[in-house]
Parts: structure tokens; C-alpha cells; sequence
């Protein structure tokens, strides 16, 4: 169990309330499972390629996804911020910069997480306009393009 | 609350001591740079190879969407990239619009000090009428001692009848889309500035035009001025 208490009460009173409101939980020494050893969710069967389908809300996107090793354990050097920093930046010099200019996207988000203790991922998701979607190919060439 | 509950989350992740103790830090300060690491990612993100693409649209026609995913009970089609296209996409070129695709300018707006301005009992009891123009524009401060942040918010109200404002319901449509014009015309801007925990944000409202900056008192001068 993983508890945090945050709040602008002094330690000792926290700790106080962590110790009298928690102790009664049961350690039922529950062995976790090891989810660590590498396995990728796709592989080159079902990567490089595009799946397209008609989405519950109407909205037209697309997004380019990549599986990567596990990064999790990188976190003092944080690798997958500076491509979410870089690949989602909207100011000058920016991919949504570039795709607004030609009419072809209204936002734009990239990020990356870890799953499972094994993998960890990283996505770019463009909403298109209709002239984005229409061109979707030219978007998948902007972004390869600014990686 | 949803504080607490991301740190929770993240705790299983910070195994040892010398982890936790970076819980809360890591998520702003990068402390190894690693660039062979870096370099590693870029050659996963650079191979097209590697990549699935998933476009979602309604216009997409059934017919051709051949493949029909039996739990969720959607229609899908994969298609695998060509040789020829994954050569495209290794060597990406792009028409030129005047817009660069590089790496973000050097962003002048983050804040150098933190300091936290004085006490100043005459100005945080009530707020102060500082400057009358008079009958066009009233100025007023009101300073704060109860919070002790580095950060401060300049509004600024525009009562105006212009093209009706306020009057109608033609110059209501009118002044919204003027709005919207307004935040995407600075949109990079504003955005640079949101990097540096600064925030723009202007609304039409019944009988005035709202504009709000906030931040952080070093750079919140510069923000207002470069924002006019």
C-alpha cells in the first residue's frame, strides 16, 4: 500500500493521523506480480502501418504511435518530456505551427507513458480540419518530417 | 485531492528511499541529461517502420472499412505502408509555408526573480485608487500580504459601445468570433508564455471586453506590455 497525505498541517499531526487512521489496514503480504520482464505489444506484423475506423464522436484525428523500451527507471533524466516538449510545442518553429498554417489541424498533443513495468510509449495526436483529413498523408509527412 | 492521488498513484514506481525522495522533483527537473538515450528514442520515433497510424473519422465509408472488430463492433481497415511510402516518410520533405519546423526560440518571458516583494500595510488593507484619467480609465492596486507568492494579476476592463457591443445579438456573434481571432492570433505567443507559467486570457462579457494576465511579478511587465 502507497499512501500520501497533503496538506498545510505540521508533520507530527499528519503523521499522527497516518499511524491512527491507517493502522488498521491488514498487510496481507500480497506478492506482486512481476510485470517487468520486456514485452512489446506490437511488433513488426503490426507495426508500419495505418488502421483507420469511424470513431462514437464525430471528430476527425489522427495519431502516430510508437512502442518503446521502458523508460520508467529513466526518470531522473526524464527522456520522453523532451519529446513531448518539442514534438507538442505551439509556439514559433512548432509542427501545429506548420499543420494551422495549411489549414490542417486545430490541435495537437504528444506524450508519452510507461505501462506495466515493461514498456513505455509515446503518441502524436493531430486533430484534423477537413482539409487535414482529406490530406492526412501530408500530416504524417510533416511530423516524420520535424522528428 | 488529485495531487495526493498522482503521487499515490506514482508511489509503486519509487521503490527505494533515495526514489522517493525524487517523487515530487522529477517531474520538473530533468537532472541527467543523457543524449545517448535521446538519440536512442529518435531512432525509434524516425523509423516509420516502427510507427502505427490510427485515423478516426464518421466520414469514412463503411465499404471501405472491410474488417469488423467483434467486441468493440466497429469497422476498421490496416493497410501496411509500401516500400515506396516508408522510403517517403524516412525522408520526409515538406512544402514551404513560411513556417519553420525547428526547434522552439529562446523564450524571453521566464522569470529570473522570485523574490517576494515587502510588506506593505498601506497598500494590502483596501484597494488603491492609484491613477484617474479623468472620465476615460480608472487605475487600482491592491497589493497582497496574506499569500506571500511571487505572482501578481493585472485586469483590464474596456466598456465600450462600439459597433453595438452588448446591443445586439449580430454584435455578440461579432465580438465572439473577434475573440476567438484574438487568442489564435496569439496563440504562439501565449503559448511561449504558458511554458513560462504566465497566462493571457481575454473574454467579451455582457457591457466590457475582460483581458487577465497573471504570473510571476518579474516577468508579468514584459508580458502585459508585449501582449499590447
Amino acid at each position: 500500500m502507497n499512501l500520501v497525505l497533503y496538506g498545510n498541517h505540521s508533520l507530527e499531526k499528519m503523521e499522527q493521523w497516518a499511524t491512527s487512521l491507517f493502522a488498521g489496514v491488514e498487510n496481507k503480504n500480497v506478492v506482486v506480480p512481476d510485470l517487468s520482464k520486456p514485452c512489446m505489444p506490437f511488433d513488426s506484423t503490426n507495426l508500419g502501418q495505418i488502421a483507420k475506423f469511424q470513431p462514437v464522436k464525430d471528430k476527425d484525428t489522427i495519431e502516430l504511435y510508437w512502442v518503446l523500451p521502458h523508460m520508467q527507471a529513466e526518470y531522473k533524466a526524464g527522456p520522453l518530456s523532451y519529446f513531448s516538449h518539442l514534438i507538442g510545442h505551439e509556439g514559433e518553429n512548432s509542427l501545429l505551427s506548420y499543420l494551422k498554417k495549411e489549414d490542417y489541424a486545430m490541435d495537437l498533443s504528444a506524450g508519452g507513458s510507461s505501462e506495466l513495468d515493461c514498456m513505455s510509449d509515446f503518441s502524436v495526436t493531430v486533430t484534423l480540419t477537413k482539409k487535414g483529413l482529406a490530406n492526412y498523408e501530408k500530416v504524417i509527412d510533416a511530423v516524420f518530417k520535424y522528428i | 485531492m488529485n495531487y495526493a492521488v498522482s503521487l499515490a498513484r506514482q508511489m509503486p514506481e519509487f521503490k527505494t528511499p533515495e526514489d522517493v525522495s525524487q517523487l515530487i522533483r522529477h517531474k520538473f527537473i530533468a537532472d541527467e541529461f543523457k543524449p545517448e538515450l535521446l538519440t536512442s528514442i529518435v531512432d525509434v520515433l524516425a523509423n516509420p517502420t516502427g510507427c502505427l497510424v490510427l485515423l478516426a473519422s464518421k466520414s469514412l465509408e463503411d465499404a471501405s472499412l472491410p474488417i469488423h472488430e467483434k467486441w468493440y463492433k466497429f469497422n476498421y481497415s490496416l493497410e501496411k505502408f509500401t516500400e515506396t511510402r516508408l522510403n517517403e516518410l524516412k525522408t520526409a520533405s515538406v512544402p514551404d509555408n513560411g513556417k519553420k519546423l525547428d526547434l522552439p526560440p529562446p523564450n524571453n518571458l521566464i522569470a529570473k526573480s522570485f523574490d517576494i516583494l515587502p510588506e506593505d500595510p498601506s497598500m494590502s488593507a483596501r484597494p488603491q485608487l492609484v491613477q484617474q484619467w479623468d472620465g476615460i480609465a480608472d487605475l487600482w492596486y491592491k497589493k497582497d500580504d496574506k499569500f506571500k507568492k511571487p505572482k501578481g494579476i493585472v485586469g483590464c476592463k474596456l466598456y465600450t459601445a462600439d459597433l453595438g457591443f452588448g446591443t445586439s445579438a449580430d454584435a455578440t456573434v461579432f465580438t465572439t468570433v473577434w475573440n476567438r481571432m484574438l487568442t489564435e492570433m496569439l496563440r504562439e505567443f501565449t503559448y511561449m508564455a504558458d511554458c513560462a507559467k504566465l497566462t493571457f486570457n481575454s473574454s467579451t462579457l455582457r457591457d466590457n471586453i475582460d483581458l487577465q494576465w497573471t504570473g510571476f511579478n518579474d516577468s508579468l511587465p514584459n508580458f502585459v506590455g508585449e501582449t499590447l
